[in-house]
């Protein structure tokens, strides 16, 4: 317990002997992990979008006209039995004109001149969850234009996959930027370390002298890395707060995350702790890489 | 205790240590005399293992330095304490806790550590001094303060390099007197100086060193 305690003295002495060093060490950590923070929370959301994207996927078959209704029938209870369909939803010519009706009153006019309905009836069909990928919808489209009664097939394909292929980019620079700033921020703890290092030297000097363990001369060091990393981590997750606060208010569609129906959402509270985690476990690693110079202090 | 065998070490082209033999007894009292550069702080350094022979063998309680691993050291030099001419107290600690330290080390209990700093700064009649930080005390207190830090841990051997050299006449006997003390207890002394009055002050074994050879070896006249 003696040595507990003492350890974890000498780690708050240090910090306290470097003030500065420590608040320009701990300004940047925050500042580094705040640029991991925005990545993060921008590929999350992104994701998150694509997902509730994802569970929107419609294919919308239309129908050649001139069908029997029980050839309606038993077109849906052929189409109902893919095990990559959910559900399917049959849409009559009428409904269709309908729901057109509803939806644009003002092209009316237009209805009118055409004379006869011009929409052909149509089946709406939900993807089940297992087949939303590009390849399992592309094989269930396959298979509904071949068959006689369809006359066209459409589904939102191209623009959910570049949805998709963005983020897959957005997620590859999310990690290269994260680790040029991780090596960065190790970088700047190992600096204050090492500088915290050389102020004590003599201490150190004398603590072997003294029979100290090398654990027991650099655990003070690395507690010290592990405050400055989890301190910075919590202050860049205040500074993310803040900055999330901010961007949702400027961007003025509260509710709705860039018109794509999903709610902007902070970082969840597991998120947040493995940032905390991160934070301390690269102070400690800064702490360690600057502690292989601990060598070159002579006895 | 300690036993030295044709040790050799070389610095920077020069020979600090040449065929240097040795044999200091459980409990005895030893001074290693000799000008600067004679091979007296080497020959004491290759004893606490802060450098190591080129040739030659060195037997610490019977255990032979060269096959003590790094992390072993720390646990050799518990068995030893350390007297330097200056001193090497922390400046920012108090006289308690540059004692204290040493116990710290080895994670004496806080009840136990707290009873024998007290006993022994009032042995070193350092007891009024204990929240002092060392900037503040005379160059005799702090010598005295190291050598607290020295022994409060019992070790078996005291090292001691150029202890008085900072010190004036009568303080450096005040502090002979202490490690005569420690001596009396049981703990083995090796005193390494090359001040000849403070050698012919007491009446034990002396080892003369000249250019890293061992030059003499026998009892001072007090």
């Amino acid at each position: 317990m003696t040595k507990v305690r003492y350890l974890l003295s000498e780690a708050m002495d240090n910090i306290r002997a470097n003030r500065t060093t420590t608040v320009i060490a701990l300004a940047t950590t925050s500042f580094t992990m705040l640029g991991m923070g925005v990545f993060l929370l921008l590929y999350l959301n992104l994701q998150g979008a694509l997902g509730s994207l994802r569970e929107e996927i419609k294919v919308m078959v239309y129908l050649r006209d001139a069908m029997a209704p029980r050839a309606f029938a038993e077109l849906r209870a052929h189409v109902s039995r893919d095990p990559a369909v959910a559900g399917v939803e049959f849409v009559s010519r009428e409904q269709a004109l309908a729901t057109f009706r509803a939806q644009f009153p003002s092209e009316e006019r237009l209805l009118n001149g055409l004379g006869e309905n011009p929409f052909p009836a149509s089946l709406v069909i939900k993807v089940s969850a297992a087949y939303r990928s590009s390849e399992a919808v592309g094989a269930l489209v396959q298979k509904l234009k071949v068959l006689p009664e369809v006359d066209e097939v459409v589904y939102s394909r191209d623009w959910i996959e570049n949805l998709a292929a963005s983020l897959r980019y957005l997620e590859m620079l999310g990690l290269g930027v994260g680790a040029v700033l991780a090596v960065a921020m190790v970088t700047i703890l190992a600096n204050t370390i090492r500088l915290t290092l050389y102020a004590r030297r003599e201490e150190v000097q004398i603590l072997r002298l003294i029979g100290a363990t090398a654990g027991f001369i650099k655990t003070p060091f690395v507690l010290e890395g592990a405050i400055l990393g989890g301190a910075g981590a919590a202050c860049s997750l205040l500074l993310l707060r803040v900055v999330f606060t901010v961007a949702e208010t400027k961007m003025a569609v509260k509710g709705a995350f860039w018109g794509l129906g999903r709610e902007m959402a902070f970082l969840p509270g597991r998120v947040a702790v493995a940032i905390l985690i991160l934070g301390i476990a690269l102070g400690c690693l800064g702490s360690l890489v600057s502690l292989t110079h601990l060598r070159d202090v002579r006895n | 205790m300690i036993e030295v065998f044709h040790v050799f070490k070389m610095y920077q082209g020069r020979s600090a240590l040449h065929d240097v033999s040795l044999r200091v007894e459980k409990g005895e009292f030893v001074f290693l005399t000799g000008p600067s550069g004679a091979g007296k702080t080497t020959l004491l350094r290759l004893i606490f293992c802060a450098d190591v022979p080129d040739e030659g063998q060195i037997l610490v309680n019977n255990r032979n330095l060269a096959h003590i691993t790094e992390s072993q050291v720390p646990y050799l030099r518990r068995t030893m304490g350390f007297v330097f001419q200056d001193f090497r107290l922390l400046p920012k600690k108090t006289v308690f806790d540059n004692v204290a330290l040493a116990l710290k080390v080895v994670g004496v209990p806080e009840g136990l550590l707290r009873a024998k700093v007290s006993d022994v700064l009032r042995e070193l009649g350092l007891d009024h001094r204990q929240g002092a930080l060392p900037a503040t005390l005379s160059a005799g207190e702090q010598q005295r303060v190291c050598l607290a830090r020295a022994i409060v841990n019992d070790p078996q051997i005291l090292l001691a390099d150029e202890p008085t050299g900072n010190l004036d006449a009568r303080l450096a006997g005040e502090i002979l007197e202490l490690m005569k003390t420690v001596n009396a207890r049981g703990t083995t002394v090796v005193v390494a100086t090359h001040n000849q009055d403070l050698v012919h002050r007491l009446r034990r074994r002396v080892v003369a060193l000249d250019e890293g050879r061992v030059v003499g070896d026998g009892v001072s006249d007090a």
